[in-house]
């Protein structure tokens, strides 16, 4: 997400315009009001900026693939942050059982107003609890789709959230900022000099495990007409326990943008 | 002329109460009845049945006991639906005394996207029952009076339309519940879809029971769902007042000692989830 530059006659602006802001920033700590700050600018000032799954209308298209054709009953996001991906499955699939969490308060606050309409369940709790609890309720028993998007300032929860996911039955798991071989037009996120990568995620997700089939895209040149190519985040998808399903699944033409990954 | 319609009854092992209830059942002619039962049911059951009701038209569905369901009722109850002849189904409990006004329900079913029509029912009420049953009567007729929204509750007693019904319901999400099989149908009617129910606020039926909510681990239940949801000490105090229902507040009680963030995940819950994917019964029980 692009941030924006904190300066004074900004959020001078910013408060004169919203009253509520105005008040709420006399009253909460910097780093709460710095977060609202960004929640209203994003509002304000150009909504369309962060598009729902980075804008990429062939992951948009997958996931709706993936839905449709195994029968996905529960969406489960990690990192809510404003819900606009949430937003965008609230309105595309409106039989899905859908939960998000976030763990800071402002963004879960706003997340929550700004999607009550169509009420997916949003949890205000870091991932890895909020997953382990989700599987203690029986939420996770039927197959869900995970989109891991969770990251927060030094935690980086992606491991716990992998363990947790691996003590499912079966599921399908995106790792969105993902490092794509191969690609350097796919950005990737990094902690604590850790890349996001096949080999971060490999102390989970163990190389040789046949339960698991790890896809990773591959777009051919013309997969981005008409739109432009612009700024792309890499991802992974994760097939657990879903082997026979997977080989009919990748028989269809947009599987063509992505490669198997062989461990 | 009627259109032809079936009776399913799941019964565990309530001899006393079918032998009370199924002549009413019979005095309302269905055109078949199907008895869902465990496999080591008590045999007097069917030859009750037989001594009440034509044997042509009586059927008994065994359900296995490693069936993969964790609620049995809901399992017995889906699988009466699945075999009954006719697509009008009417499903009671064992305890069910039925009064003619039921048949009500029976024109409305598949008009309209009606695929289920529910009914209110009086209970075996006690002095604290009884009390608390007006009181809600009363409360609803203000709700509807001030929001022309009343209760609409599902209890136990109620029509389905069988091709409509597969439709709302998830087989494999109904088996996950460990309780509350009318829960998940008003639970599931409450989300986006074609088809709708239907609530007929006349009584249809005595039940010979009392009611569920007085159980201890029902009060507990919501009391600990109170806490969850952060709702203020002040309306817990009004509500177990007002219901006669004091171990609400111990729950109220119990939900505070509870960690964080199970508070915090269960506050996000409905009460509906809550009450059917946790095992709050075996739980709350000890």
């Amino acid at each position: 997400m692009r941030q924006y530059p904190l300066m004074f006659s900004e959020w001078a602006k910013t408060m004169l315009k919203h009253p509520s802001f105005l008040l709420y920033a006399l009253t909460h700590s910097f780093q709460s009001v710095k977060h609202r700050y960004i929640i209203l600018r994003s509002l304000t000032a150009d909504a369309s900026y962060t598009p729902p799954f980075h804008g990429d209308v062939i992951l948009q298209s997958l996931i709706a693939e993936i839905i449709e054709f195994f029968g996905v009953s529960t969406f489960f996001e990690t990192g809510t942050y404003l819900g606009e991906s949430l937003n965008y499955v609230c309105e595309h699939f409106e039989k899905l059982r859908i939960m998000s969490c976030e763990v800071d308060e402002t963004y879960y606050e706003y997340a929550s107003r700004r999607l009550a309409k169509c009420k997916p369940k949003l949890f205000n709790l870091s991932s890895p609890i909020a997953l382990r609890l989700a599987r203690h309720f029986s939420m996770l028993e039927l197959l869900t789709l995970f989109y891991l998007d969770a990251h927060w300032e030094n935690y980086w929860p992606l491991l716990d959230e992998l363990r947790e996911i691996r003590q499912l039955k079966h599921a399908i798991v995106i790792v969105d900022d993902f490092k794509v071989p191969d690609h350097p037009e796919l950005g990737y996120d990094s902690y604590g000099g850790n890349e996001n990568s096949l080999s971060y995620i490999a102390e989970v997700l163990k190389p040789g495990d046949e339960s698991l089939i790890i896809v990773l895209p591959h777009y051919r040149e013309d997969a981005y007409w008409p739109e432009p190519k612009r700024d792309m985040r890499g991802y992974a998808i994760v097939f657990v326990n879903l082997q026979e399903r997977f080989r009919q699944f990748s028989e269809r033409d947009l599987m063509r943008n992505f490669m198997v990954v062989k461990r | 002329m009627r259109e032809s319609w079936s009776l399913v009854i799941p019964i565990l092992d309530e001899v006393d109460l079918f032998k009370q209830a199924f002549p009413s059942c019979v005095a309302l002619c269905p055109d078949e009845v199907l008895l869902c039962l465990n496999e080591d049911y008590p045999r007097e059951i069917v030859a009750v049945a037989r001594a009440l009701y034509d044997e042509d038209r009586l059927r008994i569905v065994t359900i296995p006991r490693d069936n993969g369901w964790r609620f049995p009722q809901a399992c017995a109850r889906v699988e009466g639906f699945k075999r009954a002849e006719n697509d009008r189904i009417l499903n009671i409990d064992v305890d069910n005394i039925l009064y003619p006004s039921i048949l009500k329900g029976l024109e409305h079913l598949g008009q309209k996207n009606v695929a289920l029509v529910s009914f209110r029912k009086d209970i075996t009420y006690t002095v604290s029952s009884r009390l608390r049953e007006k009181s809600h009567r009363l409360q609803n007729s203000l709700a509807a009076y001030c929001f022309q929204k009343g209760a609409d509750p599902i209890m136990g007693a109620y029509w389905i339309y069988r091709p409509y019904y597969f439709d709302v319901i998830d087989e494999d999400e109904y088996r996950l519940i460990y309780n509350g099989s009318d829960t998940y149908l008003y639970w599931k009617f409450q989300q986006p879809g074609q088809y709708r129910r239907l609530y007929l606020d006349e009584s249809c039926c005595r039940s010979l029971r009392h009611e569920n909510e007085g159980l201890t681990w029902r009060q507990l239940e919501v009391g600990l769902y109170h806490a969850c949801r952060k709702v203020p000490l002040r309306h817990v105090i009004r509500y177990s007042l007002l219901n006669l229902f004091p171990l609400v507040l111990k729950g109220y009680y119990m939900g505070l000692q509870l960690p964080d963030h199970v508070r915090r995940f269960i506050g996000a819950l409905s009460y509906e989830e809550f009450l059917m994917f946790n095992d709050n019964k075996r739980w709350l029980s000890r």
